[in-house]
């Protein structure tokens, strides 16, 4: 059984959304190594699991396992960003963990139609 | 003005009188109120009625309590939601906050999620109509008030692009002062209705306004407002449009052939009669007299009693010779009694409407007013007063309603001071003090559109209910409450007073 798994939720208007995706791969990765899941939602695709987790804005990070469940809002600026804020107790900035290729601007409207 | 704007029924009674229609199609209309003041069920029984009415689907977005609870609230209204959930046609979106799980905010967001669940549950479900509560709660959950508004705003728009008609709720902090917290208006600033739930005097008030309506016509002013079981949220338009009171030359008995001539022969048909007096001066009497004389006459009448028991009553009504029981079972009496204290005065015009719409009686009597008025505000006491005589009027209902003045020798009440102008005709009822003696008077202060006695009668009370005699020829100073015995002399000067002089002069 998967000891790690997360759930991003993102929308085909956001432009972040694979950049997000990105932090998110390169988090669970450096702290799980293989044994994780990483689970991307396009709400427009999956409403049931939006309504399930009650998405209000997005992008969204769930964390369902380890417990307890974390809900992280908006665009993180790297992964370390998230370790920082998933795993307080442990050293914020892993030597291993990779910067983000880019860090896009404020997400807008104006790009609805794109693939998550 | 006229409409061009089409308007979709609320089924929230007396809201589409006031704003002429009903809710603006198309467009999201903001209702801002303070706390318990019934943005929620305002909210929901505008998507209620297509549920009900015409089993069309619609989108209740929580932004604050759990579907769980919304759908236990509405069931005490006797909306079976959880069946109408079953059958595809009230649809949750729940948006409100998860409190067993933490949430941190890392970085930019928006609200693409939320506006992509609302238009594919839109899409999926062809629901026209969609209420967002409340918006209060989205702006406690993020940092940036400004960056929530341009969201609420890119939502907004959204909701015009679907087509759908929307009611947004948002919490105001002051019954008087911003529109809404938040500055929620600003983008949603087509329609605004405001709720209002105020305390004074020990008194809770509730009222609704239409603030703006852009384009459109409707009612200005606040209106009363009350929340029942089984009716939800109920808006008394007091006076309604469109029904022109109708006005009629007929006269009925007032019961009493005395009192009949007093009044210049009986009450107008369509006429509201006030009985004020001390505490036994013969005010309940008096209605008994109306009402016994409408149903011995084969009319249908109903009595609304504040201050006695349905037992006391009929007790006393049997002491003056008058079988209420009979009436009753013959289907011709109809009494209604009730604390005035067990709810609001808005609650028991809702009660009253209720009943006379169910009973269609040709007569209404209350007694008395002066127990009503004390459960009120003065403002919304001779609200209550427009409303209930506008819906008798509009009927052609002859109503009688009595006032209980604060000394027992007269005197003004409040009541009487206040609704005076709002009433068809006034009958007096005193206690004169003659030679020692506590005797009663009557007097007729005045009946609109006719002629009647001037003179102030001794009332005698019997067994045989109420004697009107003769004119109290020696006594002044009865309405004023300080009876004066005058002497034969005075008395016959003043009898003289107003003569025409002899021919040729004086």
């Amino acid at each position: 059984m998967t000891r790690a798994r997360y759930l991003l939720f993102v929308t085909s208007r956001g432009r972040t959304r694979q950049f997000v995706e990105d932090c998110l791969r390169a988090y669970a990765e450096d702290l799980h190594g293989p044994d994780h899941e990483v689970v991307v939602v396009r709400v427009e695709d999956h409403p049931e699991l939006a309504d399930e987790h009650r998405v209000l804005s997005t992008p969204l990070i769930l964390r369902e396992l380890p417990l307890p469940q974390v809900r992280i809002v908006g665009v993180p600026d790297g992964p370390d960003v998230l370790a920082r804020v998933l795993d307080p107790v442990l050293d914020p900035v892993r030597p291993s963990t990779r910067p983000p290729h880019h860090h896009p601007h404020a997400p807008g409207p104006s790009q609805a139609g794109e693939d998550a | 003005m006229s409409t061009t704007i089409e308007k979709l029924p609320t089924g929230i009674p007396g809201f589409d009188e006031i704003s002429r229609g009903g809710m603006p199609e198309g467009r999201t209309t903001l209702v801002a109120g303070s706390a318990g003041s019934g943005k929620t069920l305002f909210a929901a029984q505008f998507l209620a009625h297509a549920v009900r009415v015409d089993r069309e689907p619609a989108i209740f977005v929580t932004f604050e309590e759990r579907p769980s609870e919304l759908r236990r609230n509405f069931m005490t209204l006797g909306w079976d939601v959880a069946s109408w959930e079953e059958d595809g046609l009230w649809h949750f979106l729940d948006v409100s906050p998860s409190l067993s799980t933490e949430t941190v905010i890392v970085g930019d967001w928006d609200f693409t999620g939320l506006i992509a669940r609302v238009e594919t549950m839109v899409q999926r479900t062809g629901a026209r109509r969609v209420a967002l509560d409340s918006l209060g709660a989205v702006f406690s959950e993020f940092p940036d008030p400004a960056k929530v508004r341009g969201e609420m705003r890119r939502l907004a728009h959204a909701m015009l692009e679907l087509g759908v008609t929307a009611v947004v709720t948002a919490e105001r902090e002051e019954e008087y002062g911003a529109i809404a917290r938040h500055g929620v208006e600003e983008f949603v600033a087509d329609d605004v209705v405001v709720l209002r739930h105020v305390l004074h005097e020990e008194q809770v008030r509730r009222t609704v306004q239409i603030l703006k309506y852009r384009g459109t016509d409707h009612r200005q002013g606040e209106f009363p407002l009350t929340i029942i079981d089984e009716l939800g949220v109920v808006v008394l338009p007091l006076v309604e449009s469109g029904h022109e009171e109708g006005s009629t030359d007929l006269r009925v008995s007032s019961g009493n052939a005395e009192l009949d001539a007093m009044c210049g022969g009986g009450f107008m048909r369509d006429s509201v009669t006030l009985v004020s007096g001390a505490t036994g001066t013969g005010k309940t009497l008096t209605c008994a007299h109306f009402l016994h004389g409408g149903a011995s006459n084969g009319e249908r009448v109903l009595l609304f009693a504040y201050e006695e028991s349905r037992a006391q009553l009929f007790r006393n009504a049997r002491g003056w010779g008058f079988d209420f029981e009979a009436l009753e079972r013959a289907g011709n009496l109809r009494v209604v009694t009730a604390h005035p204290e067990v709810a609001n005065l808005e609650d028991h015009l809702v009660r009253m409407r209720r009943e006379i719409d169910a009973y269609e009686p040709d007569r209404v009597a209350i007694d008395s007013l002066s127990a009503l008025e004390h459960i009120a505000t003065l403002r919304g006491f001779r609200q209550f007063i427009m409303g209930i005589t506008g819906l008798m009027k509009r009927r052609q209902i002859t109503g009688l309603f009595t006032s209980t003045t604060p000394n027992l020798l007269g005197g003004d009440s409040i009541t009487i001071s206040h609704i005076s102008t709002l009433t068809d005709a006034i009958i007096l009822l005193r206690y004169v003090e003659v030679l020692g003696q506590i005797r009663r008077g009557v007097a007729v202060l005045k009946v609109r559109g006719s002629r009647h006695d001037h003179d102030i009668r001794e009332v005698e009370i019997d067994g045989n209910g109420m004697g009107i005699g003769a004119a109290f020829r020696d006594v002044d100073g009865i309405l004023g409450g300080s009876p004066a015995r005058l002497r034969p002399i005075t008395a016959s000067r003043l009898e003289g007073l107003f003569e025409d002089p002899p021919a040729g002069g004086i």
